[in-house]
């Protein structure tokens, strides 16, 4: 998986790209540093458009990454997903807890 | 077992191995006994449909796009040789140049098989070859998997891969994840056992095979196994684990898990 950040108003959008699975743990931690001095209440966006692929563990670092948003105050929000991401999404009901925007 | 192992040097025809891949990829006719093990009842090939050869022993650098050449159309066993080779066998030197790997003598004999292809990977090239997409790429070359039924096989393959080497084969266990901070932990844990040289010998083997309107898919690694009756039966979007076994029976035909966890066996319709 690649990944990129911009500030977006007073937070902060996260662009995945490829492939979010079990190997890719290692950015889980450069993922939550990102969200320090975020102004609460302000948005942590991921922009999944350019994500082919998640697996269970990949939806499982995006749960942890809505746990450590919500510690912040941080508002967590996925857009762009589609295709199998959706799928996958949808199949483990993560849409339940996370904010999916289209 | 009599006969010597018929060893060819081989030259892929990619570029995805090595440059120097006489060095890295070696024709033979025998594999690992629990590799043979998994197309027991397969008929061979018929003569003259194809150049495939029945094995072939890769050395480092196998990559997604190398095994997938070599899956789809090269050869029907992929053995990735361990990295303490065994003592030197006794290739043939009418048909091999000393290319630096050699099947054991004590692996068993295999013939070009039909409709399967198998596939033994150290964890250490596991974890970075992507075999699940590997597997379902050779699949798709090869008319097996349309695009619509891919995405499937990919997403249930590939989860059983992914327990068979972090579960399996690194024997981290779920719970890891289970505290707070506990991502640390687990992340902490993966580098650790990827580090390991006897965890990062440990074999992933997947069999991939098509008949009657069928493809079977079995993966197997060498860990300590696990509890089945732990396993979530629904999905929980608030549970940290066990996801993908929900994954895969919600998408599989059939999906079986037997010797004590370390294999598992996948079903899928095909259309």
């Amino acid at each position: 998986m690649e990944f990129d950040s911009h500030p977006a108003g007073a937070g902060l959008t996260v662009t995945l790209k490829g492939r979010m699975e079990f190997t890719d743990h290692e950015h889980l931690r450069t993922l939550v540093r990102l969200m320090e001095n975020l102004p609460s209440a302000s948005v942590y966006a991921i922009d999944a458009g350019g994500l082919d692929f998640i697996d269970s563990a990949g939806l499982g670092m995006l749960l942890i990454l809505e746990e450590e948003a919500e510690q912040r105050g941080l508002k967590l929000v996925i857009r762009g997903i589609r295709g199998g991401v959706r799928r996958s999404i949808e199949l483990a009901r993560i849409d339940d807890i996370i904010t999916i925007e289209p | 077992m009599t006969g010597r192992p018929v060893t060819g040097a081989f030259r892929p025809s990619g570029p995805a191995l090595c440059d120097n891949s006489l060095r890295v990829a070696v024709a033979c006719d025998r594999v690992p006994p629990a590799l043979a093990a998994l197309a027991v009842g397969v008929p061979p090939a018929p003569p003259g449909t194809g150049a495939r050869r029945a094995a072939i022993l890769v050395g480092d650098g196998l990559d997604r796009d190398g095994l997938t050449r070599l899956l789809a159309g090269e050869a029907g066993f992929v053995v990735e040789a361990d990295e303490s080779p065994p003592a030197a066998s006794s290739p043939d030197p009418g048909l091999s140049p000393d290319p630096g790997l050699s099947p054991d003598p004590g692996w068993t004999r295999v013939v070009v098989p039909q409709a399967l292809f198998a596939l033994s990977l150290s964890t250490r090239t596991s974890w970075t070859a992507q075999p699940a997409a590997a597997v379902c790429d050779a699949l798709v070359l090869l008319g097996v998997l349309d695009g619509d039924s891919r995405g499937t096989v990919e997403l249930c393959l590939h989860e059983a891969v992914a327990n068979a080497i972090v579960h399996g084969n690194l024997g981290i266990a779920s719970a890891a994840k289970n505290h707070p901070e506990g991502y640390e932990t687990f992340g902490r844990l993966l580098s650790e056992r990827l580090a390991d040289p006897r965890r990062r010998r440990l074999r992933l083997t997947v069999a991939a095979r098509w008949a009657d309107g069928w493809l079977d898919i079995t993966v197997v690694d060498e860990g300590q196994g696990f509890d089945l009756a732990l396993l979530p039966r629904a999905a929980d979007g608030n549970s940290r684990s066990g996801r993908g076994f929900v994954f895969m029976r919600a998408l599989a035909a059939g999906v079986d898990v037997c010797d004590g966890g370390r294999c598992t066996r996948l079903r899928f319709a095909l259309t």
